[in-house]
């Protein structure tokens, strides 16, 4: 677990009135040679298919950098998540890897092990990419304590909440132990409102249930959990399990909770039809478009009196990673031409395209200040950023496809009714002791 | 036609069909079979691992489960559309005003793409916002609002319906060609007879089409067996992989747990249940050629 | 009195039709409904009529799909794909059901080799054809999906096809014979005009399976100039966000042309199928 790793983010970003310092444009390519003679292209592949729309800001940055870097073409293309992920393992197959491309964590390292990925731990060195990341998101993606990765995002996740309904109900605070948590939704219920909304139905939107995972001991156990001296079916987390059965018993669910995608959910949650929503920092932009952006606050999820590790515990992390498959960095010219772009887009540059364009919180260092009354959730986040709650990964990264998805399902079983506490831990234990 | 059945001819029209067929379909599936008794991941080495992953299917839960929802869904399906596309190629087969356009309104789902197909009626069969439950409280049958899609219980059944409609124009239309093959003086011998609509129903036209019948029933086999667009767009496989088909959850274990071994043993099993099904037909047109020659 | 009866038999019937029609088609004016409607209120409104009927989701759909290459490539896929197809299954199915061989069996046999296919699940075949289409350096282009295409629809069009082969009476061909015509110019000139229904069937089922068409759509084009209409959902959906409004109202969108060529074609299906060996 890492402390304070997010100092930098503190002393640079605060939140206050808008005056954005950013000194003058300066990185220009160091090696810059006029005329298209000899272009290097790098093929990009992203993991969302309309690039343009879904990330604006990478196009902008491709843009910026191929108008300072003549000679280097950027070929993005990109497909819809999960065609995107299953693309890549096909492709990684045939030898035939993009030059560089978006991976979760699970797979990249299954990647990096296979021989797949372009070992980075010198060049970020090199090039300065190091010192511009945040400081919690260096080593993003290591194995064997080698970098095969670059942060495509800040992982944050927790409830957002909206305060205009919590009043209604009479909740003054956004609740911070469980029983406040219990309370809160009694109370939610009483005034006939929705509680929480989870798309269950995505599996993948369990966010700040992990963080919940992990103040049972998730990290304290890892390493028993892979090598089998612990069992998923252990006290810490049947209790875990417990909870969120208690959770669904309690009505904080949405009826419907089976039927719900992870996006229908966040259109209920921002059509004033639910009180809460499991989500992270990446919806900053969509909550801040809708009209109850005002409304929005943010807290990490309930802590735990039952459990004897750290509660105040926050995923503050690298989601998905940016790598350079081996293939590529056999040319050094192309490597180069890739690095560049490393440095160009965790650079003041791009992070300042990240910043001013999108409503996201950069992976890199940036020396701006944001408006609180034009970015009421983008505040919220970054004071959330920079509180005093320990950082943790995403649990999800640290197990593989199999068993994370399984922990999801078993966690999503509870809350449909599918599976007792019992049932879902032994289901995940099957999972993870046929890969031990 | 001995005369123009030379080698060259025959050559020549049936490679081509035979190369592409060999190439695409069957090496692949033999490919399939190989990994089948493998560990491979998609990527890296494959290690043989004998029939490790056949036997790992029948101590797996969520493939009994699949199996299970895909037997549900093949025999609510086969009623279903048996009986609704039978009757529909009855009134098909009568002449009336609007006809043409009947005939057409019938057939028109079969064209639409099965992942719009998916989506359309995972608007209509949401429990919560979706159409039948909203209508079926708003007439006061509450009780009959269940849970079509989401539960543990009725998602196969709601998978059944939608395949339904979706196919039913196709499965008609068959039995409507059948139907019309059927000798007209035959009926008129009936009339003569005394026979009334359900006795030629039951004793004519039902025996005459047995093998249109056949033919559908192997159509629809191999048909449930296929379907995924459908779970991947109305359930998604959940909640906790309980609405699965054994296609779904194939591509589920390829797919996201990365077990490609695992998975194309699961594809080979869905091979051998429907080709297992296919058998009834392959027999009957043999024992129709033989009964010609 | 028989008149009376008769009169409400009929009304009865028509009823029965009316409503039989009308349930077919309630998804798809369901479909319509919605695509007037916004994310908010699908989730939150669900039965109520929209707030507005403007076309803004079509306008979305239209400003964020690019139509016109996707219908491009699409149609290049089925054309191309569909041609091929057809002459090459007919040419196999000519050769099984007119054509004598040395032992009678064969061609019954190489019939059932070809229909097992039916019963293949097209998720089985993705990941090998992948492959080799690699192998065969066609990967990613549009014959490494045309390819496939033309493989998947062997079975289908040769349950069709021979069946109607099969039917067809020996004189027509042996009068062509002695009027000197080689093999050519009796499959042009004698066989195909008298199965023009049989035809136009199989093509209808060709071109909409492959103007459907996703899984493999969606694993083996990698160029994004090259994307089909099938794969138009993933341009609404972000790894966090999904515009399920905009997906429907290009949905209507993709299905229309299919409608249209459909409608003009459809009067054919029937006679098409009932020629064929489907009928039993």
């Amino acid at each position: 677990m890492k402390k304070k790793v997010w100092e930098k983010v503190t002393a640079v970003v605060a939140a206050g009135v808008l005056t954005v310092s950013m000194t003058g444009c300066g990185t220009s390519g160091k090696d810059e040679r006029s005329g298209n003679e000899d272009t290097i292209t790098i093929e990009f592949a992203e993991h969302v298919a309309n690039i343009e729309e879904q990330e604006p800001h990478m196009m902008k940055i491709i843009e910026a950098f191929e108008q300072q870097h003549p000679n280097i073409k950027i070929d993005i293309s990109g497909k819809e998540v999960s065609e995107h992920n299953k693309q890549m393992t096909l492709l990684a197959d045939e030898n035939k890897l993009p030059d560089i491309f978006w991976l979760e964590q699970a797979p990249a390292k299954e990647f990096a092990q296979n021989g797949y990925l372009y070992d980075m731990t010198e060049a970020l060195d090199e090039y300065g990419i190091n010192e511009s990341l945040l400081s919690g998101l260096v080593n993003s993606c290591t194995v064997d304590e080698r970098d095969f990765g670059l942060p495509s995002e800040v992982m944050m996740a927790g409830f957002f909440y909206n305060k205009a309904l919590f009043e209604k109900a009479g909740i003054e605070e956004a609740p911070e132990t469980y029983e406040e948590f219990t309370e809160a939704v009694n109370k939610l219920n009483a005034a006939g409102i929705v509680p929480l909304t989870v798309g269950a139905q995505d599996n993948y939107s369990i966010w700040a249930f992990e963080t919940m995972l992990a103040r049972y001991g998730f990290f304290e156990k890892l390493e028993g959990l892979n090598d089998g001296s612990i069992s998923w079916n252990n006290e810490d987390f049947i209790h875990y399990f417990e909870k969120v059965e208690e959770m669904r018993d309690n009505k904080t669910f949405t009826e419907n909770i089976a039927n719900m995608g992870y996006f229908e959910a966040k259109e209920q949650f921002l059509g004033g039809q639910a009180a809460m929503f499991n989500s992270g920092a990446w919806d900053i932009g969509d909550f801040e478009a809708s009209d109850i952006a005002q409304d929005i606050g943010f807290f990490w999820g309930p802590t735990f009196t039952d459990s004897e590790y750290p509660q105040q515990i926050g995923i503050k992390a690298s989601g998905g990673v940016y790598v350079v498959s081996a293939k590529a960095a056999e040319d050094k010219e192309l490597l180069d031409a890739i690095m560049q772009f490393w440095q160009f887009y965790y650079g003041e540059e791009g992070t300042k395209i990240i910043a001013e364009d999108t409503a996201a919180l950069p992976c890199s260092q940036y020396e701006g200040e944001v408006n609180s009354e034009e970015h009421p959730v983008l505040a919220a986040m970054i004071q959330a950023l920079n509180d005093d709650w320990e950082a943790v990964r995403e649990p999800f990264n640290s197990l593989s496809s199999t068993v994370a998805y399984g922990y999801f399902d078993a966690t999503f079983g509870i809350m449909t009714g599918v599976y007792t506490p019992e049932e879902a831990a032994d289901y995940v234990e099957d999972l993870h002791s046929a890969e031990r | 036609m001995h005369w123009v059945s030379t080698k060259k001819a025959k050559a020549v029209m049936l490679i081509p069909t035979l190369l592409v067929y060999i190439v695409f379909i069957i090496i692949p599936v033999l490919v399939a079979v190989y990994y089948s008794f493998t560990d491979y991941s998609g990527m890296g080495k494959a290690e043989f691992k004998g029939f490790d992953n056949y036997i790992r299917m029948f101590g797996d839960e969520l493939f009994l489960i699949a199996l299970r929802n895909t037997c549900i869904v093949l025999v609510c399906s086969l009623v279903f559309l048996l009986v609704g596309s039978f009757l529909t190629a009855m009134l098909m087969n009568r002449a009336f005003r609007g006809n043409a356009f009947f005939k057409m309104v019938v057939f028109a789902p079969y064209i639409i793409a099965p992942i719009i197909i998916g989506i359309i009626w995972g608007y209509i069969m949401n429990p919560q916002y979706g159409l039948i439950n909203n209508i079926l409280r708003n007439i006061g049958l509450d009780a009959l609002a269940i849970e079509w899609i989401g539960g543990t219980k009725w998602s196969p059944l709601a998978l059944a319906i939608v395949f339904t409609w979706q196919v039913m124009g196709f499965h008609a239309t068959i039995f409507l060609s059948g139907i019309k093959t059927i000798p007209g003086d035959i009926y008129e011998a009936c009339a003569m007879d005394g026979a009334n609509v359900l006795q030629r129903l039951f004793y004519v036209t039902i025996p005459m089409l047995k093998e249109t019948f056949i033919i559908n029933i192997v159509l629809i086999i191999t048909g449930v067996f296929k379907i995924y667009e459908l779970v991947y767009q109305m359930t998604g496989g959940g909640p906790a992989h309980q609405s699965e088909l054994l296609t779904s959850y194939m591509y589920f274990t390829v797919f996201s747990s990365r077990k490609y071994g695992y998975g194309m043993a699961i594809a080979v099993a869905i091979l051998v249940l429907s080709i297992t099904g296919s058998f009834a037909y392959i027999r009957i047109t043999t024992k129709k050629k033989r009964r010609e020659s | 009195m028989t008149r009376k009866r008769r009169l409400i038999k009929k009304v009865v019937f028509y009823i029965f039709v009316a409503a039989l029609a009308l349930i077919l088609l309630i998804p798809i004016i369901w479909a319509v409904l919605l695509s007037f409607k916004t994310n908010n209120e699908i989730v939150n409104t669900p039965l109520s009529f929209p707030v507005s009927w403007d076309f803004e989701n079509y306008v979305r759909a239209l400003e964020t799909i690019d139509f016109g290459s996707m219908y491009f490539n699409t149609l290049l896929l089925v054309l191309v794909s569909t041609f091929f197809s057809i002459v090459i299954t007919f040419m196999s199915s000519f050769a099984i059901a007119r054509l004598t061989f040395k032992k009678e069996q064969t061609a019954e046999h190489i019939y059932l080799f070809f229909l097992a296919g039916i019963a293949i699940p097209i998720y089985v075949l993705i990941f090998p054809v992948y492959r080799i289409d690699s192998a065969m350096g066609i990967l990613g282009t549009r014959l490494g999906l045309i390819i496939p295409y033309i493989a998947v629809n062997i079975s289908f069009n040769t349950l069709l096809f021979t069946g109607f082969l099969r039917e067809i009476p020996g004189e027509l061909e042996e009068a062509a014979l002695i009027d000197g015509c080689n093999l050519f110019k009796i499959c042009t000139r004698v066989v195909i005009p008298v199965m023009k229904p049989t035809f136009v069937t199989i093509i209808i089922f060709n071109a909409v399976y492959i103007y459907n068409e996703f899984p493999f759509a969606s694993t083996f084009i990698q160029d994004s100039r090259l994307n089909t209409v099938s794969l138009m959902t993933s341009m609404f959906k972000g790894q966090y966000s999904m515009d399920y409004s905009a997906i429907i109202a290009a949905s209507l969108l993709i299905m229309l042309p299919e409608l249209i060529f459909y409608i003009f074609l459809q009067k054919y299906i029937i006679s098409g199928m009932t020629s064929g060996a489907v009928k039993g």
